[in-house]
């Protein structure tokens, strides 16, 4: 039996550094290509607009999640796209069908139908479609978690949360380009 | 304790990759490291490598200068190779000769140690219980205080000084069986 001090001596002998057997640069440089750096989105105007819906987009979910999952109905507004789900399941059972899934299909079809009535929005209003890509990239980083911790409760909730502001923005996007606004005065 | 931005960390915050490849190469081998020793297995410590480096990559632009970049890159590589570690943990039951496989990797024997004894201690220590060796790892290779290991492993800080106890016994013993 090795004493104490001889075990801590070889721990000490230990590397702190382990060269991996190959070159891991090639992989990450071709990950960064789908990625965008934080920093950069943030000198975006659009920024200006996501922390005041990120709290409204809490509530909004959590009554949705209850009515939804309970089986009572959602926003009445919301259920004109709903059609649109079973095909987008390939017309699986859907209790078969992982429940970020549902989620996806469900939202997907509510912002297809949004985004279909979205007109002209005046330039002065920036790019509204930016706003969008950011979303939809963090719904790729929360779909990425979610092939770790499938149907964690806590990732579902968030994938809901991000839907569901792309939601209240499109439909306040849609309310911008009626000429009645101030964006459109100038 | 604010340190200073360098040029090359400052650049690679604004998007230039030339400048995060000088950091990848002078962080990769101490991330490596910890995924290798953790994972215990090569390709699982390569993939969660190159997920720390994209979220580097992503989380750099919120990199102050409040610690060290390698302070602050340690800490999400932990964090990563944890969450790793005990996803694998929870999927995997990893048999008695697989370990054995996995500790007589290639590439372990490829590694500049000093000596014999270092080796089969590396060996050892990928033959420790998972806890027990994440403790170990944590502990003795990386440096972190048993207060923090609590919390990065989610158990009691009194868990976590029992599991690196029972780490040392079971090395002592593994060791002078070889």
């Amino acid at each position: 039996m090795k004493t104490d001090r001889q075990l801590d001596q070889l721990i000490e002998s230990l590397p702190r550094e382990i060269t991996p057997r190959r070159d891991l640069w090639a992989g990450i440089e071709a990950q960064l290509d789908q990625q965008a750096m934080p920093a950069i989105h943030s000198r975006h105007p659009a920024k200006f607009f996501a922390p005041a819906s990120r709290w409204a987009a809490v509530l909004a979910v959590a009554v949705l999640g209850v009515l939804w999952w309970s089986g009572i109905g959602i926003d009445p507004a919301l259920q004109v796209a709903q059609p649109t789900m079973e095909p987008a399941l390939n017309g699986q059972a859907i209790e078969q069908v992982p429940a970020d899934q549902q989620i996806a299909a469900v939202y997907t079809a509510i912002k297809a139908e949004l985004l279909s009535s979205v007109g002209l929005v005046s330039a002065d209003f920036g790019d509204w479609q930016y706003q969008l890509t950011l979303w939809d990239q963090a719904l790729s980083e929360v779909r990425d978690a979610l092939n770790y911790y499938p149907e964690e409760p806590a990732l579902l909730a968030q994938m809901e949360g991000i839907y569901q502001q792309q939601i209240e923005y499109l439909q306040w996007v849609g309310t911008l380009d009626s000429g009645s606004t101030i964006w459109m005065e100038n | 304790m604010a340190v200073e931005i360098t040029p090359v960390i400052r650049s690679a915050q604004n998007g230039d990759r030339k400048a995060f490849y000088v950091l990848y190469q002078q962080h990769v081998g101490r991330v490596y490291a910890i995924c290798w020793r953790l994972l215990g297995d090569t390709q699982k410590a390569e993939d969660a490598c190159q997920e720390i480096f994209i979220k580097v990559w992503q989380r750099l632009p919120e990199f102050k200068g409040e610690s060290s970049l390698a302070t602050w890159l340690h800490s999400i590589a932990t964090r990563t190779a944890i969450d790793v570690w005990r996803l694998d943990k929870r999927l995997h039951f990893v048999e008695a000769e697989e370990v054995e496989a996995t500790a007589d990797h290639a590439q372990l024997l490829e590694q500049p140690l000093d000596s014999a004894e270092a080796r089969d201690l590396e060996r050892a220590i990928q033959q420790l219980p998972a806890q027990a060796k994440a403790v170990f790892v944590l502990f003795a290779l990386e440096g972190y205080q048993h207060t923090e290991i609590a919390g990065l492993l989610g158990i009691a800080e009194g868990s976590s000084k029992a599991q690196y106890h029972r780490a040392r016994q079971l090395l002592r013993g593994l060791l002078s069986e070889d």
